[in-house]
C-alpha cells in the first residue's frame, strides 16, 4: 500500500485535515501518465462500476425487448437521489420487465436527496426499496440472470449467472484478471481492481475502440450516449456526478467510500482517485485539479464545481471559517 | 506534523479505507504515551466545552438563577436535541430571560435522526436551540450580560466574555495565553487550538481537579464535575459515547468536531486525546475501547460501548460486510 496526502485543510490559518489517497490517469493504450500513490494498489469499485454492470442487459436488447424506454435504461448505470422523477422510472422499469418492488434484495431505505426526504418524512412514506440508490442496478441485474436463465431473485448472489457475466464485463472493460470480490453496501458483489484498471475502464467507455471485444466496443458505443443525454439519472439534482455527464466530452461515476471514475473523451484520457478515508465531499476539488491539469476545463464544468465551495471551509452560519488546498499538480 | 494509522477498514479481505490520527495519554508527569507527534496545533473544537463553562461557574451565575444541577450540565455537552435537552434549554431561558433570537446560530434541527424526522413529521420548524452547541451558546450569553456587554456580542472575538473564555483555556490547558490560536467554530463562536498534548493535560486536570492550583477554579470544576456524572445525557444524549462513557463516575469523555476526543480518568490520573487526522467521526467509541484495553481501564465501560457501537462493518440489509480494526499502539 503506497499513497499520499490529496488534500490539506486549513481553519484560519492552522492545519486541521489532511486527506490521503491516490490519483491516476491512464493514456489512449492504459498505460500510467500521472499517478499519486501505487497505481497496482487494489480498491474498490463500489459504485462506480455502474456503468460497466449495466452493459450486458444493454447488449442483450433486454432493455428494447421489454419497452424500457433509454432515459429508463440510464438509471441501470446511476446511482439515484431518490427524488421523484428517479421513483416514477424505477415503478416504470419494474411493471415493464413483470417484476416487483419486494424481488430486490436491499432493505428499504430513505432517499440521499434531502428534500425528498424530507417530503417522504412530512407526508408519512415509509422507507421502500426504491428509495435506495442501487434500484436501477439491481433491477438490470434481475433482467440479466432471467435472461441467462436464472432464478431473478438470486441475481444478487456470489456466482450468480448474472454476477458472472458482469464480472467478464468488468474484467474486460477494465484490462485485468485480478479481481477480488466483497458485498456492497446493497448486498450484491463488489469488485476491487488494482486502481489504475477504473481509469482504464473509464477510458474505454469513451475510447471504446480499445475494448478487446467487438460486441462489447459496440454496446459501449450505444450505452454511453444515454448518460450525456439523462444525466439527472446517475444521480440527482445538483449532484456532481450529474454535472460532470452534462459535459458529453466528460465521464464520471463516483463510488462509496471515496472511489472515483472520470474519462475525457477528445483527449482519450482515463482517471481514477480515491480517498483512503472514505472521503467523498472533496472530489470537487479532485475534479478541478484534474480537469484543470489536463486543460480540459470546459467554462460550464468549472464554474458547477466551483459553486460547490470545493476550497472554501463554511460552517453552520455560512461563514468563510477556512480553506482547503492540493498536495499534488498534474502534469502530463 | 507527524501521524500514525489508527485504523484499518477492511471489506472482506481488501483492505478499503485507513484512517490516520494521534493519540496522547498524559499523566501528573507529562506525556507517557502517544501515537504520532503531541505538540503540534489542535483545535480543541466541542471537546473545550467543559472549560468554556468554568468562568460562569466560578462567577456563580447558575446559582444567581436558580439553574438546576441538570440544566448547568448542558453548559458543558453538545446535546443531540432530545426532548430532555430542549426542556432544559427552555427552562434557563425562561429562568435567565436570555432569548433564543439572541445567539449566534442558524436555526436547525437535532443531531438525532429519529428527533429530526419526528419534528419534520410534525411540521415543526429548525430552531436555534435544536444546535448541538445551544447549552455552550446559553452559558456565553449569561457571562456576557454579568460582564456588562450586550447580550448578542458574546459570540465576538474581541469581546470581554471572549477573552476570558480564552484565558481559561490557557489555564487549563497549561499553556500561554499568546500560543493559544483561535479559528471560528462550526456555530459561529471563536474555536482554540492548543499543542495537542495539552487537551489531554486539561482533561487530566478536569478529572483530577486536585492538581488545579487555583481554589475557586478547583472548586468549579469539583461541582461540575459532580453534576455531568449525575446528569451524563446533558454532554451527549442517551446512548451516545460519550454518555455512556461519562455515566461512569471515574471518567468523562467529550467529542469534538473533525476527529478530536478527549477522556479523562481519575483513578488513574490520566488524561488521554484522539484526533483522527480526516476528520472522521466514526472512531469515537474504538479509540476508547482500545485505549482502555490497552491502559487495562473500565472493561465494563468498554463493554456498554461494544454493545452500542459494533466493530464490524454492516451493509444497508444488516449484513457484516467487513471489520474496523485498531492498528495504533499507545506506546510507553
Amino acid at each position: 500500500m503506497a499513497f499520499a496526502p490529496l488534500v490539506k485543510e486549513y481553519r484560519g490559518e492552522t492545519l486541521d485535515l489532511t486527506h490521503f489517497g491516490y490519483l491516476v490517469v491512464v493514456d489512449e493504450n492504459s498505460k500510467v501518465l500521472y499517478s499519486v500513490g501505487d497505481p497496482d494498489d487494489i480498491v474498490y469499485y463500489r459504485s462506480a462500476s455502474k456503468p460497466i454492470q449495466a452493459l450486458p442487459v444493454i447488449a442483450r436488447g433486454l432493455d428494447a425487448r421489454y419497452g424500457i424506454t433509454e432515459e429508463e435504461s440510464t438509471l441501470f448505470a446511476g446511482s439515484h437521489a431518490g427524488e421523484p422523477y428517479h421513483i416514477d422510472a424505477l415503478e416504470s422499469i419494474l411493471r415493464k420487465s413483470g417484476f416487483t418492488e419486494d424481488m430486490l434484495v436491499m432493505k428499504p431505505a430513505v432517499p440521499a436527496y434531502g428534500p425528498a426526504n424530507e417530503a417522504r418524512i412530512r407526508a408519512g412514506v415509509a422507507p421502500r426499496k426504491l428509495f435506495h440508490n442501487c434500484a436501477g442496478k439491481h433491477c438490470a441485474l434481475m433482467l440479466l440472470q432471467r435472461e441467462l436463465g436464472g432464478e431473478p431473485r438470486d441475481y444478487w448472489q456470489m456466482g450468480a449467472v448474472a454476477q458472472l457475466e458482469v464480472q467478464r464485463w468488468i474484467e474486460t472493460v477494465s484490462e485485468t484478471r485480478q479481481t477480488h470480490l466483497g458485498v456492497d453496501g446493497c448486498g450484491v458483489p463488489v469488485f476491487a481492481v488494482p486502481i489504475r484498471c477504473i481509469a482504464t475502464a473509464f477510458k474505454n467507455m469513451v475510447a471504446p475502440e480499445h475494448i478487446p471485444d467487438d460486441a462489447m466496443a459496440e454496446t459501449v458505443s450505444r450505452f454511453v450516449p444515454r448518460i450525456h443525454r439523462y444525466p439527472h439519472m446517475m444521480r440527482g439534482t445538483g449532484y456532481i456526478c450529474t454535472e460532470i455527464n452534462k459535459d458529453d466530452n466528460l465521464l464520471g461515476k463516483g463510488g462509496a467510500n471515496g472511489v472515483y471514475g472520470m474519462a475525457l473523451k477528445r483527449e482519450k484520457l482515463g482517471v481514477a482517485f480515491k480517498f483512503t478515508d472514505g472521503t467523498e465531499h472533496l472530489w470537487p476539488m479532485i475534479l478541478l485539479e484534474v480537469l484543470g491539469g489536463l486543460g480540459a476545463l470546459s467554462e460550464r464544468t468549472r464554474k458547477c464545481f466551483e459553486a460547490m465551495h470545493p476550497y472554501d471551509i463554511y460552517n453552520d452560519n455560512d461563514t468563510l471559517v477556512g480553506h482547503r488546498e492540493p498536495c499534488f499538480e498534474v502534469r502530463i | 506534523m507527524r501521524t500514525e494509522v489508527l485504523f484499518e477498514e477492511y471489506r472482506e479481505d481488501v483492505l478499503e479505507c485507513l484512517h490516520y490520527g494521534n493519540a496522547c495519554v498524559v499523566d501528573r508527569t507529562g506525556v507517557v504515551a502517544a501515537v504520532g507527534d503531541t505538540e503540534w496545533t489542535c483545535y480543541y473544537r466541542s471537546a473545550s466545552k467543559p472549560i468554556q463553562a468554568l468562568p460562569t461557574l466560578v462567577r456563580g451565575l447558575h446559582k444567581k438563577y436558580g439553574l438546576t444541577e441538570e440544566e448547568t450540565a448542558i453548559f458543558s455537552g453538545s446535546h443531540w436535541g432530545d426532548e430532555a435537552h430542549v426542556r432544559v434549554c427552555e427552562s434557563i431561558m425562561a429562568k435567565t430571560g436570555l432569548r433564543e433570537e439572541d445567539m449566534v446560530m442558524l436555526p436547525t434541527y437535532p443531531n438525532r435522526p429519529a428527533r429530526r424526522e419526528a419534528l419534520l413529521r410534525a411540521n415543526c420548524p429548525p430552531r436555534k436551540i435544536y444546535h448541538n452547541c445551544s447549552g455552550k451558546h446559553l452559558c456565553l450569553m449569561l457571562l456576557a450580560r454579568e460582564l456588562g456587554e450586550p447580550v448578542g456580542d458574546y459570540w465576538k472575538r474581541d469581546s470581554r466574555t471572549q477573552r476570558i473564555v480564552k484565558e481559561m483555556i490557557a489555564f487549563m490547558s497549561d499553556t500561554a495565553h499568546e500560543d493559544i490560536r483561535v479559528g471560528v467554530d462550526g456555530c459561529g463562536v471563536p474555536v482554540f487550538a492548543v499543542p495537542f498534548s495539552r487537551i489531554a493535560t486539561a482533561y487530566l486536570k478536569l478529572s483530577c481537579p486536585e492538581l488545579i492550583g487555583d481554589a475557586t477554579i478547583r472548586g468549579a470544576v469539583v461541582d461540575n464535575m459532580r453534576r455531568l456524572h449525575a446528569h451524563p445525557d446533558m454532554i451527549a444524549g442517551e446512548g451516545v459515547v460519550d454518555t455512556v462513557i461519562t455515566a461512569d463516575p471515574d471518567l468523562i469523555a467529550k467529542s469534538g468536531a473533525m476527529g478530536v476526543y478527549a477522556i479523562g480518568v481519575r483513578s488513574r490520573g490520566l488524561g488521554i486525546a484522539f484526533k483522527v487526522i480526516d476528520g472522521s467521526h466514526d472512531e469515537f467509541a474504538d479509540e476508547a475501547i482500545e485505549a482502555f484495553r490497552q491502559l487495562g481501564i473500565a472493561p465494563d465501560v468498554a463493554a456498554a460501548i461494544r454493545e452500542r457501537y459494533p466493530d464490524h462493518i454492516m451493509n444497508d440489509n444488516r449484513e457484516i460486510v467487513g471489520r474496523r480494526r485498531p492498528v495504533f499502539k499507545l506506546k510507553y
